[in-house]
């Protein structure tokens, strides 16, 4: 058996009384594809927090690539290959597409240093303009590679979000409800983008997302998350036609 | 009015709609936009008051010196934490100049104070006023300095500037150009008589000195402390290193009681002993002996009557109750205390404004013995012979040929006390007010029989 | 025990003072997320209009009335209405910039209003220095008994008035979350601007009670008692007023044990009465959990808008190329000018303002790119002047005693930075102020460093044969020095660090998520900043040639950043702009008398108080305008080019304008207020306040319209 990429055990959270995950395992394999459904508040942003080290489980632990992470700071997980967006925006403000990309692959690369700073040499190198170029042609912003994100709207600005996760590349991209707010153009880049970085570059996605169309338009397994627990795990046609889940989440809704 | 304006893109905040942007200028603060305007404006009017400052060269051949009249400066700490203190020093000396310009000047010039800087109690600062003084203003000399800290000593006695003031920093030993208002030597930490011969008065068995953590508040107590060890007065409690100014004295004067002290050498300012006084009154401690070294002022009794109530001062000049008590007998206090009401009505007499007052004196006795072809070495040479310096029976004379360099063989002074709303001359004779002490050069040897006084009356003018 | 209840009661007036401002700072902290240092301005205004109105013979009631109940409470309702209310939801440094300017123009007007004359504080209610009783043997004098008794009435009522009215009921549920509150139809700003003339009333009433205890009234001292009440409001954690008001006492009581059983006469002794509030602030800013998340934990806190990042507009290449030569023609007029026409004190005036220009650029560093407050530069400044004075005694060449004072201020940095790093906000900054409170009260007077007020002489450096000794010589050293440092910093800011700086200034968990190690970044700036504050310190030293601890006082630190802020924190040239305004002014002001002598710090304060509009500094708002104008110019000569082509800040705006938040705020922010509210909604709904927003899909545009509709206009 292959070692998977990310494998959690028992993962536990409690935020007071509130139960926001409960004994979660989950284990996403090299190049795989994982969507996490659920109702509001069946923890799946508290699951991406723990395993990126935002917040702290109260038990269980999260291993990346046979290594366990979870006493690493988050910047770190991130160094080893893991590309988050978030729910709430967190882009940069004040900055430009190019420059959230520029300075991503510059902190991944892991070659800034002071002294070349403060000789001048920290601006972007050409090959790390290049890549961000390639990235922003991927993703559809190169029109407005310069323009401070505060201007973009939201639809763009979560394909920067999305752009900055792809530095690197990452070997996992987690993202967090990436197609709201997006039109129909945007949701159809979003779409392609993942297909390509899965197919082309093998980078693993787990997909947090209430729209079921574009995730089974892009996953293969589906896990569905319930008041903190696993209630379902399986390919996406199996998951779908559980009881189970059509009660708890699918039934009341559609 | 400033015009709404964007900023550009950055300073956007995402997820405004485009009617949250129409009623923008209203959701801001008004005061946030109409300042921007009026500070610029004001740095406009400032920096067009630069031009016209900058322009301001020297007419004749000596800096300062012109047909009618010398233009002087004046350097005060006006703000920081002991501004009463300094700041009457102008007033002082401007009484004598006025009563020289009403008289048509010196030698056909009337003297002009024209610029009075702060150095706002920090030597930077005292150094950078005293070049503007110098290179900006072109003041021919410094009349009336009283600083927190003397750091513009240094470069005066560089350029040769006279100047005269107030003597309570080490920097007027500097040079032959700098004047003190009783001698330019200053020696804090040497033996100081006075302290003494008053515990002796009164016969203390604990004395507490207290100071504050400034140069020379800390340093002058130091000399008492040594005076007071020198002639076996038991030092009880000693702080030098109060922090000025003084904001609680609950915690000292609660251990001097616990010491049983019996007198209070103080070298805090007057709103230090005040506190003092008062803290003492609240803790209920009484019967307390108190040498203070400043407070020797008309205007601070009548505020603080009853916290000054028996206080002992000390002063290197003769003390202004003479005028009253025995008129006639010290003419230039009479003169001092009769300017003084006639151009400042509203500026009772005390320490500062007489020294700014006995400088002025000092300069004008030096315009009027060069004469005049009036340059700046020629006036420090001149001062500089003067044997004994009075200024008209207001001070225990000075020999200017040594007063840069030390501090003569015998050191006067006049010893007031608190009484009522007004002070009283006390340890004086007939004859004088002042009580003398041979200076106690170390190593001294002599005895504690020192401590009489030596009656010296002050020498005719 | 007589001595130790001697030593004890005279710490309970000042405790009960620290704990009325302490109420009134946590107050407002939580219904407004400013932290108003400009309280101790206001107890200043308070006690001087009640001594004033009783030496003019006032009944003591009447003086009380407009002192402490109209006086106070009026500022504090302007100062609400007109410059915080607008900063509900902006970040750190817009709230603490204005507070800061406050704090600074307040006392500087009342003194042009009322001269520098001395003014003696009168008692209020009992004789202050009478003796009323004795308890046991220990005398208890009337300041003591009234305070104490005035105070623990004024507190039992307000606590009454929280527990038990609707007024109460309400405030209580904007503390807990102001947009929780509107959303249950409490109006939030009302309320607020209720607690600020409650909390303004307790400072101005703190200043009268314990204005007798001083011998004269003067601003430092409320300043002083401000920033113990910061430290026992930090006690509390900003938030648990019995905390803060038992931690208020106990800090005034300790204040006195302190100075009495320590041994007398010594620095420590002396230094640490000041400077302890600190020591306790510091310690409580570590130690308390609450303190070091960066934002109030409102649950509606995330759906705010982010904090306003400034970045100056892309220009027209003409327009840039135009203004980018007008002003190398300034400066270099200016240097031109400095070196050949001006006269002696104006040559000092611009090496000065260079030499300063040094000092800002360290904030420009640290706030304008890091985005992290530092209230201590001066002490940064300090610790290089001071260590180049010490080694050139020891003749050490002055050169490399300057560069070795960076090195010592930058180590200095990197020690106060380790326990700042998981603060967050306005706390760096309390934090940096401990700093240099400890700095100027203790650390500077030791003969080995500071020297006290005597201070120490440093000479004018000189390398090999060259002396700098000559003012238009050190001139050039200094011109010298600026240029490589400012470029330094501008490649710093276009290099990795400061790309990485303006990441985490953007969002902190984005750049966590992309690798940035936020620690060792806020470690490296802090340490940088340090670095060249200290280098500018050391400057500073060979410039005046003799230095004291009044040159570094802690109220320099919280000038320097008022001034930056108010002339342009985000940009070297503003560093630049903001040294040399300051030191022309400076020397313009200073021949003013005495009463205007603060003119130089009122006029930055005003401007910092534009801050909140205008984030960028009014000399580089000033700046924009006009480069506004000549791109309108350029446009309206050459219309054949249609607009875009030419520039891409043109074409941006365009962007922005066409495409630029149709979306509103971020709905995302709900889930997470779901998520929060399950501890945050119980509270208010206690309260009688707020029902918690319903399920996924049904609060949501209900709740966006609610902070539309809610949004102040």
């Amino acid at each position: 058996m292959i070692e998977p990429l990310l494998e959690t055990a028992g993962l536990t959270k409690r935020f007071g009384r509130v139960v926001a995950l409960s004994d979660v395992s989950l284990r996403i394999d090299a190049g795989g594809s994982v969507g996490v459904v659920g109702p509001n508040g069946a923890g799946k942003t508290t699951l991406f927090d723990c395993v990126l080290g935002v917040v702290k489980p109260d038990a269980g632990w999260v291993a990346f690539d046979g290594r366990r992470i979870d006493r690493l700071p988050t910047f770190r997980r991130a160094l080893l290959g893991i590309g988050r967006t978030f729910q709430r925006l967190e882009l940069f403000g004040g900055m430009t597409p190019r420059e959230h990309l520029c300075v991503t692959e510059r902190v991944r690369g892991g070659r800034g240093r002071l002294w070349k700073d403060v000789i001048g040499l920290g601006r972007p190198s050409p090959r790390e303009r290049r890549e961000a170029d390639d990235l922003l042609a991927l993703v559809g912003l190169e029109d407005v590679a310069d323009v401070p994100v505060e201007a973009l709207n939201l639809g763009r600005s979560r394909l920067v979000e999305l752009a900055r996760a792809l530095v690197g590349p990452p070997e996992l991209l987690m993202l967090d409800e990436p197609s709201s707010g997006l039109d129909d153009a945007e949701r159809a880049i979003l779409v392609s983008v993942l297909e390509r970085v899965r197919h082309e570059r093998g980078v693993a996605v787990v997909l947090v997302e209430h729209d079921l169309d574009l995730v089974t338009a892009v996953v293969d397994r589906l896990v569905v998350l319930d008041v903190g627990r696993v209630i379902a795990d399986g390919p996406v046609d199996t998951v779908l036609s559980d009881a189970a889940v059509r009660s708890a989440y699918l039934g009341s809704g559609r | 009015m400033v015009e709404e304006h964007d900023l550009g893109l950055g300073s956007r905040a995402p997820g405004g709609t485009d009617q949250e942007r129409r009623p923008r200028g209203v959701r801001t603060s008004r005061v946030a936009r109409v300042v921007p305007a009026l500070v610029t404006v004001l740095l406009a009017a400032v920096l067009a008051g630069c031009a016209s400052t900058s322009t301001n060269a020297p007419e004749g051949t000596t800096t300062g010196v012109y047909s009618t009249r010398v233009v002087v400066g004046a350097l005060v700490s006006q703000t920081g934490p002991l501004p009463a203190l300094f700041a009457p020093v102008v007033t002082g000396a401007r009484a004598y100049l006025d009563m020289v310009d009403a008289k048509g000047g010196v030698d056909g010039r009337k003297i002009d104070l024209a610029y009075t800087l702060d150095d706002q109690s920090s030597p930077s600062i005292d150094a950078s006023q005293a070049r503007t003084l110098v290179d900006q203003y072109h003041v021919f000399a410094v009349v009336a300095v009283a600083t927190a800290s003397f750091a513009g000593g240094k470069f005066l006695a560089a350029q040769g500037v006279p100047t005269f003031g107030l003597n309570v920093n080490p920097q007027w030993m500097d040079g032959p150009s700098l004047y003190g208002n009783s001698g330019s030597f200053i020696t804090f930490t040497s033996p100081n008589v006075q302290a003494a011969f008053v515990a002796q008065q009164h016969h203390v068995h604990a004395a507490a000195v207290l100071a504050y953590n400034v140069a020379q508040s800390q340093q002058g107590c130091r000399g008492m402390v040594n005076g007071l060890r020198r002639y076996h007065v038991p030092i009880a409690y000693e702080d030098l290193a109060i922090p000025a100014p003084a904001s609680d004295l609950h915690a000292d004067v609660t251990r001097m009681k616990q010491a049983k002290v019996d007198m209070v050498v103080s070298c805090m300012t007057l709103s230090g002993n005040v506190l003092l006084s008062q803290t003492m009154r609240a803790t209920g401690m009484s019967g307390v002996t108190q040498l203070w070294a400043t407070g020797y002022d008309e205007n601070a009794i009548r505020q603080h009557t009853s916290s000054m109530q028996g206080a002992y001062f000390m002063q290197p000049n003769v003390p202004f109750e003479v005028t009253k008590l025995q008129p006639g007998l010290y003419p230039g206090m009479d003169q001092f205390q009769k300017m003084l009401k006639r151009y400042f009505p509203r500026t009772l007499p005390s320490e500062t404004a007489l020294a700014g007052w006995t400088s002025a004196a000092l300069f004008v006795e030096g315009l009027r013995a060069v004469g005049r072809n009036l340059t700046r070495s020629r006036l420090v040479h001149a001062i500089n012979t003067f044997k004994s310096f009075t200024a008209d029976t207001i001070l225990a004379p000075v020999d200017w040929r040594t007063a840069h360099t030390s501090s003569g063989p015998i050191n006067c002074n006049a010893f007031v006390q608190a009484e009522g709303k007004t002070f009283v001359p006390v340890y004086g004779t007939e004859k004088s007010v002042f009580s003398c002490f041979e200076t106690p050069h170390p190593p001294v040897t002599r005895p504690i029989s020192v401590l009489n006084p030596v009656p010296a009356g002050v020498p005719p003018a | 025990m007589a001595l130790f209840l001697s030593f004890l009661l005279p710490g309970i007036p000042y405790g009960c003072a620290y704990a009325l401002m302490g109420a009134g700072l946590v107050l407002t902290y939580r219904a407004s997320g400013v932290f108003n240092l400009a309280f101790g301005a206001q107890a200043y205004v308070s006690a001087i209009i009640f001594s004033i109105a009783v030496h003019d013979a006032w009944p003591s009631w009447a003086a009380f009335v407009v002192a402490v109940l109209v006086a106070s409470p009026a500022i504090g309702l302007a100062v609400e209405r007109l410059l915080f209310r607008y900063t509900r939801t902006a970040g750190p440094l817009v709230k603490l910039v204005p507070a800061l300017g406050l704090l600074i123009a307040i006392p500087s007007v009342t003194q042009m209003i009322i001269g520098t004359a001395t003014r003696l504080p009168s008692s209020l209610v009992l004789q202050t220095w009478k003796i009323y009783f004795h308890l046991g043997s220990t005398p208890v004098s009337g300041g003591e008994l009234s305070t104490t008794v005035i105070t623990v009435v004024v507190v039992g009522l307000f606590a009454l008035v929280l527990r038990s009215s609707t007024l109460g009921l309400r405030m209580r549920a904007v503390v807990e979350s102001p947009r929780m509150a509107e959303l249950s139809g409490v109006r939030a700003d009302r309320t607020s601007a209720t607690a600020w003339v409650l909390s303004s009333l307790f400072a101005g009433l703190a200043g009268v009670l314990l204005a007798p205890i001083f011998a004269t009234v003067s601003a430092p001292n409320f300043t002083a008692l401000l920033v113990a009440a910061v430290a026992a409001a930090a006690i509390g954690g900003f938030e648990s007023l019995p905390l803060a008001l038992g931690g208020a006492i106990g800090l005034g009581i300790s204040q006195q044990l302190l100075a009495g059983y320590l041994p007398s006469g010594t620095i420590l002794s002396s230094g640490l009465r000041p400077a302890f509030p600190f020591v306790v602030l510091a310690v409580a800013l570590v130690a308390r959990r609450t303190l070091r998340q960066s934002s109030a934990r409102d649950p509606l806190a995330s759906c705010d808008p982010p904090a306003l990042a400034f970045r100056a507009p892309a220009r027209m290449a003409q327009v840039a190329v135009g203004s980018r030569a007008f002003g190398a023609l300034v400066a270099g007029m200016l240097v031109a000018t400095t070196l050949v026409l001006v006269p002696g004190s104006w040559e000092f005036v611009f090496t000065l303002g260079a030499v300063l220009s040094i000092v800002f650029l360290s904030i420009t560093l640290l706030t304008g790119m890091g985005g992290q407050i530092s209230l201590g530069q001066a002490a940064f400044a300090g610790a290089g002047a001071f260590t180049v004075g010490q080694l050139a005694m020891h003749a050490v060449p002055v050169l490399a005693a300057v560069l070795l004072g960076g090195l010592l201020a930058a180590a200095l940095g990197t020690v106060v930075a380790l326990p700042a790093l998981r603060l967050g906000g306005v706390a760096v900054g309390l934090l940096t102020l401990s700093f240099a409170l400890l700095a100027t009260n203790v650390l500077f007077l030791y003969p080995w460093s500071g020297n006290g007020a005597t201070g120490l002489t440093v000479p004018r450096p000189r390398l090999g044969a060259v002396s700098f000794a000559g003012s238009g010589a050190f001139f050039w050293l200094v011109l010298a020095f600026l240029v490589v440092l400012a470029g330094a910093v501008k490649l710093v800011q276009w290099g990795t660090i400061g790309q990485e700086l303006a990441a985490l200034r953007g969002s902190e968990r984005g750049s966590a998520a992309i690798g940035i190690d936020m620690r060792r970044l806020r470690v490296v700036a802090f340490t940088l900043s340090a670095g060249i504050a200290g280098i500018g310190g050391a400057l500073y030293a060979c410039l005046q040639q003799s230095i004291s601890v009044n040159d570094f006082n802690y109220q320099f630190s919280l000038v320097y950043v008022v001034v930056v802020a108010a002339v342009g924190v985000y940009s070297v040239a503003g560093a630049l702009e903001a040294g040399v305004l300051y030191a022309v002014l400076m020397q313009l002001t200073s021949t003013l008398s005495s009463r205007f002598s603060s003119l130089l710090a009122l006029v930055f304060a005003l401007a910092a108080l534009s801050y909140v509009r205008h984030p960028e500094g009014v000399v580089a708002y000033a700046k924009a305008w006009v480069l506004d104008r000549a791109e309108q110019l350029t446009r309206h000569f050459q219309r054949a080019e249609p607009p875009g082509t030419g520039s891409r800040g043109a074409a941006g705006r365009a962007e922005g304008r066409a495409a630029g938040r149709a979306e509103g705020p971020q709905p995302a922010c709900l889930g997470e207020a779901e998520e929060a509210g399950g501890r945050d909604l119980r509270a208010t709904a206690g309260a009688g306040a707020a029902r918690p927003p319903a399920a996924n899909g049904q609060g949501r545009s209900h709740l966006r319209s609610r902070l539309h509709g809610g949004d102040r206009r």
